[in-house]
């Protein structure tokens, strides 16, 4: 019996850079289709980042992470991984559920505003820090969480 | 602090310096990459400074980081 509930997943799919490179508009499409092809509902599809491979894989070494946010049942994940699989173009993929207290809106917010700043910190907003969501029950973490935000943004400069 | 403390080994925790964190990302990979060792082995929660829980997560996103070919199986100074 298949499960009704939609929830949000945060997949990461691992592209060729090359590919991506070429014309990322069709990576684009061959994802949103690849979705579409399993009625799985796309939250926020964009480009996370390009970066060398630690290691190789189908003797590709530079990568584009593609980062997306699905709404669909949890066997539909299982399927878009099968089919992910079996692709020529998708290195790896990793769906997974995002953190406790993520929140799409205030993430595609975020997103806003570090491309007005991108000219200054290019690698900060491609690699964010932890994700340091301050709970009720601990308040010593919402003091920390900045001076750690600022650590992780120092160091990538 | 003056005895006793600084015979032990340094923890790695002085980065943190709080107990707890609510989340540890599989993406903040300049943060992961300082809990494992150039061999890309991880190191323990006495090292670490982490609680269980975030030891756990620590796991978890360094596994799913290398899976993605963000972080290495095997680190730089075995390949040669």
């Amino acid at each position: 019996m298949e499960s009704q509930i939609k929830r949000l997943y945060e997949g990461m799919f691992v592209l060729p850079q090359s590919f991506v490179r070429e014309d990322q508009q069709a990576a684009f499409d061959m994802l949103q289709d690849l979705f579409k092809k399993f009625d799985v509902e796309v939250k926020h599809l964009n480009i996370w980042a390009e970066r060398s491979l630690a290691y190789e894989i189908n003797h590709v070494r530079e990568a584009t992470y593609i980062l997306t946010y699905i709404e669909c049942t949890p066997e539909k994940v299982a399927k878009v991984e099968r089919a992910v699989h079996i692709s020529d173009n998708i290195l790896r993929c990793l769906i997974v559920k995002p953190e406790p207290r993520f929140n799409l809106e205030e993430y595609a917010e975020s997103l806003i505003v570090v491309e007005e700043g991108i000219d200054e910190e290019p690698v900060a907003a491609a690699v964010p820090a932890v994700e340091v969501a301050a709970t009720a029950a601990i308040p010593a973490v919402e003091v920390a969480a900045p001076a750690l935000e600022k650590l992780d943004s120092e160091e990538v400069k | 602090m003056k005895s006793g403390f600084n015979k032990r080994r340094r923890r790695l925790d002085p980065i943190l310096k709080k107990k707890t964190v609510a989340y540890i990302d599989y993406k903040a990979v300049k943060t992961l990459s300082r809990y494992v060792t150039p061999q890309g082995k991880m190191f323990g929660s006495k090292r670490t400074g982490f609680c269980s829980q975030n030891q756990r997560q620590l796991m978890i996103a360094i596994k799913r980081a290398r899976y993605l070919g963000l972080l290495p199986y095997i680190g730089t100074t075995l390949k040669d």
